[in-house]
């Protein structure tokens, strides 16, 4: 299968160097930031998760913290990739090419990326030595200065991901547009990949049972389900707590937003789609799994966990595509899915990466703390 | 300071324990029932001359219409909100350390929205009018204006209210049938009536732990939706330094923080005097100090993000109010916010302050000051600064509104006083399920 997937990736590369040297370089940057924000939000957010975890000393589940561990093998990948946005600075952000003078001292080319890549390495390195030091000791640690060392580390790393998670959100993405803004725009990105990265662990350790790589008792898969349905909540929770703001105040620097999205097609019906896929059936399914025992079948949970990583994809195109240029449409071209299964297959390289070299035992004893 | 007991108490002892707190109170506790009636007692004075006199006794000037109350009025929303965080959403993430101290914060909850209703019929000067706020069939056809925040203000702090007693009561009834049955003469008579024929039975248990884990469920959405109503008294106006998306979330957050403080600085002399060492221990101090350290923290980002928009906006009358927040005349109210709120609870990355309860009660201090500020920084200087010079003014507290504000305080504590001699301060039967069953041979039940 590693074969298989380096051919995508490389189908993916082709395809993306090709889109560049056409007349629609902008739509190939757009579904390439969207790529790199989605992938590079998960990967930094499984640490973030298992940073949680550590502080929260949560031992529920043991080995769903080392599922948590291993999208970050993604990370120096992400990195180049954040560097590679870079060159379509001109297509994605028109304040490069047209500065606001009102907003030149943040939207300037050398502190911007200052702030994307600096960030990022921060982040990063600081994501990679939580996790050799998680992975290099054992469980639970016997010794009161490595578990003191584990928690600073993690003190360090989740309060780096919120910031830098924080500015994705405001510079790589809000910043498209630099007229219009919203304070909460940067939490409301940080709760949203969390959101995505919980429907990922969920997936993630199904499948580890599946496989025989752990045995996570259905009782912890079922806490995954509930922090998957509380950020579900608080999703929409932020989401409406921008949209009731701007909806009501109606100033049209701020509603601008939304009437080129909810008011214009494709847009509305994505944005709908969005709503359905990533929130209501979600938390009718969860709501109603949560109020049980837990279920031995975990398909549905599966199921509910690709939409809200498909949902919130297609959020990310919503919010990027038409700020980009209010031509860009739908990306559902050949290039776009080429592009995009390129990105997966990056992930998915990148894990199994991690797994050959850190080698992560994921089936560890639960304590039963229940 | 050494406040670890020495070993795990018995079933027995948490019965003595629990029920020495309802023993008749000393000359201590009186003293301290005289001072605070005191000043209540001052704060209704103030509040007789107000009626008598007007609301310019309160020195209300144009912009400066909400001051003081409303500030005081949003302080103790926020207070209320940390009963319901520990009591309902502590539950459901089952963290069992809350059992010790979750029915004071329960307690805390009813009184401090007690409290905040007060304001908005002091600051509406005509309290006997309030009931136009609700929507009832009259003769005039004259229904409130339902897109008005303020409206949604009434059915969301009403309903809040409404579940906060129901899920108190509902946690109260085990522990009430116990004081029936270890009591008599009329105390018995009251205690019956309110045990609601609680007997203990299997079947009256699986009811109860289901209805339990129901009004848990349904109070918890709750600690989101009432102090975003609140934030939206604000936010939907387009007031410089009050329009922004932020707020829902920013308040929240500020809610909980200061609600915790508050737990704290009840909680901790009700240790201290009631002798109850063995059941709020160093692990409960700890789990409260992490999470005031953890909700500074998001508040900080959030005062981060408050000026970033600011800046970002391009907006003149955004940065304009900023920076008069910043440097004018209340830049002391904002200064000391940020010292409160974001730097004093920096302390807790300390494990040893975490556990010390002088310096948790310090911080909860300042915490609780740093909030009321504020909300008192959001609506003064916001509204002391707006769109046109000619809408500027500076508010001046006058001894009416003070001494209405410090009389809330002595409210919201005579009630509790009076609370902890009533009824028994910690949950008799949760604590119970904390610890090992009593067993003939200990040395069996030490395994446990």
């Amino acid at each position: 299968m590693t074969l298989v997937w380096t051919l995508v990736a490389a189908i993916g590369a082709v395809t993306f160097a090709v889109g560049l040297a056409s007349e629609d370089a902008a739509h190939v940057w757009a579904i390439y930031l969207v790529n790199v924000v989605f992938w590079s939000g998960l990967a930094a957010t499984g640490p973030a998760i298992a940073a949680m975890m550590q502080l929260t000393e949560a031992r529920w589940s043991p080995g769903v913290r080392r599922i948590a561990l291993t999208t970050s093998g993604f990370l120096p990948v992400s990195f180049v990739l954040l560097a590679v946005l870079y060159a379509g600075r001109a297509a994605l952000y028109h304040w490069e090419t047209a500065p606001v003078p009102a907003k030149a001292a943040w939207l300037n080319t050398p502190f911007f990326w200052l702030r994307t890549l600096g960030g990022a390495a921060l982040l990063f390195g600081v994501c990679l030595a939580f996790v050799s030091a998680l992975l290099r000791d054992t469980v639970p640690p016997d010794d009161p200065g490595v578990r003191r060392r584990r928690n600073r580390l993690a003190v360090v790393l989740l309060m780096l991901w919120v910031v830098v998670v924080s500015l994705w959100g405001f510079d790589l993405v809000m910043s498209i547009d630099p007229t219009w803004y919203s304070g909460l725009f940067g939490g409301y990105f940080v709760v949203s990949t969390l959101y995505t990265t919980f429907c990922l662990l969920a997936i993630l350790t199904v499948r580890a049972n599946a496989r025989g790589q752990a045995s996570i008792p259905p009782a912890a898969i079922q806490d995954v389900a509930k922090l998957q349905f509380a950020l579900a909540v608080m999703w929409m929770y932020f989401f409406w707590s921008q949209y009731l703001v701007i909806w009501y105040g109606n100033v049209p620097v701020e509603t601008r937003f939304f009437v080129q999205r909810f008011f214009v097609q494709p847009w509305n019906a994505v944005a709908w789609v969005v709503f359905t896929v990533g929130w209501l059936i979600p938390f009718v399914y969860l709501l109603k799994r949560l109020t049980g025992r837990p279920p031995r079948r975990h398909t549905p949970l599966v199921v509910v966990a690709l939409f809200g990583l498909f949902a919130i994809f297609l959020e990310r195109v919503f919010v990027v595509f038409p700020a980009v240029s209010g031509d860009l449409g739908l990306p559902v071209g050949a290039s776009d899915v080429l592009i995009t299964a390129g990105f997966l297959a990056l992930f998915i390289l990148s894990r199994r990466w991690f797994f050959s070299r850190y080698r992560p035992v994921l089936n560890l004893p639960h304590t039963g703390q229940h | 300071m050494s406040d670890q007991p020495t070993g795990t108490p018995t079933f027995a002892d948490v019965n003595r324990d629990v029920l020495r707190t309802l023993e008749p109170p000393g000359h201590r506790y009186f003293a301290w029932m005289s001072v605070v009636a005191l000043i209540l007692a001052g704060g209704i004075l103030f509040w007789t001359g107000q009626v008598w006199w007007g609301i310019g006794m309160a020195g209300k000037r144009v912009p400066q219409m909400w001051a003081l109350y409303i500030t005081t009025f949003v302080f103790w929303i926020g207070i209320g909100h940390a009963g319901t965080l520990i009591s309902a959403v502590l539950y459901l993430f089952r963290a069992r350390w809350r059992t010790s101290i979750y029915r004071a914060a329960e307690a805390m909850t009813i009184f401090a929205v007690l409290t905040a209703g007060l304001f908005p019929l002091i600051h509406a000067g005509r309290m006997w009018f309030a009931y136009f706020l609700l929507p009832y069939p009259n003769q005039r056809y004259l229904w409130p204006n339902f897109r008005s925040p303020l409206v949604w203000d009434v059915f969301a702090i009403s309903t809040y209210l409404s579940i906060s007693t129901v899920f108190f009561i509902v946690g109260l009834v085990p522990d009430i049938a116990a004081l029936r049955d270890a009591s008599t003469g009329w105390r018995r008579r009251i205690y019956a009536l309110l045990a609601l024929g609680w007997e203990g039975s299997d079947n009256q248990w699986r009811h109860y732990r289901r209805a339990y884990g129901l009004f848990a469920a349904l109070a918890t959405p709750l600690v989101l939706s009432v102090h975003s109503v609140v934030s939206w008294d604000f936010a939907m106006a387009l007031v410089p330094g009050w329009h922004s998306t932020l707020f829902a979330p920013f308040f929240v957050d500020g809610a909980i923080f200061s609600g915790f403080a508050m737990v704290a600085v009840l909680v901790l002399p009700m240790r201290h005097f009631f002798g109850l060492h063995a059941y709020i221990r160093d692990k409960h101090l700890d789990a409260m100090s992490k999470l005031i350290l953890v909700t500074s923290l998001v508040l900080t980002y959030f005062y981060l993000s408050e000026i970033f928009t600011a800046l970002y906006s391009g907006d003149h009358f955004e940065k304009a109010s900023l920076f008069w927040k910043v440097t004018r005349t209340y830049a002391w109210a904002l200064w000391l916010m940020y010292f409160c709120n974001c730097i004093a609870p920096l302390i807790f990355f300390v494990k040893k302050a975490r556990t010390h309860p002088v310096v948790i009660y310090v911080v909860s201090i300042l915490v609780l000051i740093g909030m009321w500020f504020e909300r008192f920084n959001i609506i003064v200087p916001s509204l002391a600064h707006g769109f046109y010079p000619y809408t500027w003014g500076i508010f001046v507290p006058s001894p009416t509104d003070t001494g209405i504000v410090i009389g809330s305080f002595a409210w919201f504590f005579l009630l509790f006083l009076g609370f902890i001699k009533l009824m028994p301060s910690l949950s008799i039967v949760e604590v119970k399920e904390t610890l090992p069953p009593p067993m003939r041979d200990t040395r069996h039940g030490a395994h446990h």
